[in-house]
């Protein structure tokens, strides 16, 4: 069974351990230590049954930046040379003509930086290496000697981890799906790295059908697409749908004709896997037959605050011009309606054990469990938290579907959680406590 | 928009509308593309679908020739090559500019530039 060092990113801290464990249910990986993981350590010895297990974690995992095989661990530097001189094959192992090397250090939970290069030179003076050739750039054994310290002032780490570099994680990602260099973006475009831990929290697989019912400028459905999913997106807004307007780019004015949803796409040459964006409102759950199911629902709903919460409403006056003939008038809506009917669509139109993935802003002093969203047929598999401000935060909530709603089931939310997140966000007195 | 996506749609959420299903389809134009076939993921989509709404959409691009009148009683006892029919008409059409219409109320909703406009000012009247 392999020694697995993982090597975390050290952001995102809350959403690790969930991440962790949705892309292990995804590739039916079984690790037997998983609660070693924790949010104030960054890297962890975890025990796989197999390394393609591991391989198979690294296709999708954003928050691991790297795996290490694992051959040595030590308290100090004597105490890891007595260990290869007591057991000269670990080593050996990675000192054969046909195969170069490089050795790379790296140590975790110090401030201060560290000379990586007198570390390697220290290591190779007692641990030479005879046969291998040394190859920096494109080495056939990627070796990597790292310090753990417990305090960021420490002079000494409290561990040393010597072994083979099994790859990479998916942390290029963000970098790929930057928003400086996307075509279009709307004001509440999820950030990158976070649009993917959602994609892999809600468990998108190749070939699923993947919809978004707030889908903006699609976001959250690009890293859906990325994982070859295939996507479908409404969006009540008119001009977001059609890339028409003023830019939310500062100073460019009004959006060009080369931007649109599926340019995005097209970007990352995924837009095969883009199947429609409808102009519908998600509160109407009738725009989806009763044969239509879907296999994951990301969502980022309006919160009110940076883009207006709206649904569609009968009997208003429409103002009528050419372009504005397409409008339907809107009105607010509330924040819990808006939840609820979320999850009251997941339950109807998601397949059995299929995921919603949604985030759900909270005013910190007024936030507990029971202000979730609950809904009979949706089990609640994890709740992540990103602060936003000092009274905000945003929790990502996913939920899995465990059995088709009875016809009276609906979502509820027990205490008035998120209805005034407005009116605090925006008040300067201290809100009272309910 | 995709053909496939036809046949997740209905107009039920408008008002006196009891079925909704499937809409009418009239397309103007397409555009097609060659899609990866995947034999394993097209019979998962394939099992979604409803059989009728199917053939209105493939008599929509005139291609109702490519799939049988009736349904196959099991997609997986199907060649590639007969999936492959049903992969064209799904995924590698892509409407840009038709209509939708409500089967009940004739309630049309637009298709323009592959986006459909399900909020058309009139749809609640």
């Amino acid at each position: 069974m392999p020694l697995v060092l993982l090597v975390f990113s050290q952001s995102h801290v809350d959403f690790r351990k969930a991440e962790f464990e949705a892309i292990c249910s995804m590739f039916a990986i079984r690790v037997q230590n998983m609660q070693v993981l924790n949010e104030n350590e960054h890297i962890f010895v975890l025990n796989f049954e197999t390394c393609s297990d591991v391989e198979k974690l690294l296709t999708r995992s954003v928050l691991v930046k790297f795996a290490i095989s694992l051959s040595l661990e030590a308290n100090t530097y004597e105490d890891l040379y007595s260990q290869i001189g007591k057991n000269p094959a670990v080593v050996d192992n990675f000192d054969k003509p046909d195969e170069s090397f490089a050795l790379r250090f790296f140590a975790v939970g110090r401030k201060k930086k560290l000379d990586g290069i007198e570390r390697i030179k220290m290591f190779l003076d007692n641990v030479p290496f005879k046969n291998a050739p040394i190859s920096l750039s494109s080495p056939k054994n990627e070796l990597y000697l790292i310090e753990k310290y417990s305090s960021p002032t420490d002079e000494n780490p409290i561990k040393i981890f010597f072994g083979k570099l099994l790859g990479e994680g998916r942390s290029e990602l963000k970098t790929k799906y930057n928003l400086r260099d996307r075509c279009y973006i709307g004001n509440t475009t999820m950030d990158p790295e976070l649009s993917f831990i959602q994609a892999n929290l809600a468990m998108i697989l190749p070939g699923n059908l993947v919809l978004d019912p707030f889908v903006g400028t699609g976001g959250l459905i690009l890293p859906a697409a990325e994982f070859g999913a295939f996507v479908m997106g409404t969006e009540i807004d008119y001009q977001t749908a059609r890339a028409k307007g003023r830019s939310s780019r500062q100073g460019v004015g009004m959006r060009n004709e080369s931007e649109s949803i599926k340019a995005n796409f097209e970007q990352h040459c995924t837009d095969q896997n883009l199947l429609a964006i409808l102009i519908a409102d998600s509160s109407k759950h009738g725009v989806w037959s009763s044969n239509a199911r879907f296999d994951v629902i990301v969502a980022d709903p309006p919160y009110g605050v940076r883009e207006k919460a709206r649904k569609t409403v009968k009997n208003k006056p429409i103002v009528s011009n050419e372009e504005y003939t397409q409008y339907q008038q809107k009105e607010e809506y509330n924040l819990e309606t808006a939840f609820c009917d979320l999850l009251n669509l997941a339950a109807r139109i998601l397949v059995s054990n299929g995921r919603v993935s949604f985030w759900y802003p909270v005013i910190l002093e007024r936030y507990c469990p029971k202000n979730l969203p609950q809904h009979p047929a949706m089990k609640l598999i994890s709740n992540c938290e990103q602060p936003l401000t000092r009274k905000t935060s945003r929790r990502l909530l996913t939920y899995q579907k465990i059995r088709e709603p009875m016809n009276e089931e609906e979502c509820e939310i027990r205490k008035t959680g998120v209805s005034h997140y407005r009116s605090v966000l925006f008040s300067s007195k201290p809100s009272i406590n309910p | 928009m995709k053909l496939f996506v036809h046949n997740f749609m209905s107009s039920r959420f408008l008002k006196n509308v009891t079925v909704g299903y499937p809409l009418e389809l009239t397309v103007k134009q397409f555009v097609e593309k060659d899609i990866e076939f995947d034999r394993e993921n097209m019979i998962v989509m394939l099992d979604k679908i409803q059989y009728e709404a199917l053939l209105v959409a493939a008599a929509a691009v005139n291609q109702s020739d490519r799939i049988p009148a009736e349904k196959p009683p099991k997609w997986d006892e199907l060649s590639d090559d007969q999936l492959k029919q049903f992969h064209h008409l799904l995924m590698n059409i892509d409407v840009v500019d038709g209509e939708l219409i409500c089967p009940e109320t004739k309630t049309v909703f637009p298709i323009k530039d592959g986006i459909p406009n399900m909020l058309k000012v009139d749809a609640e009247k």
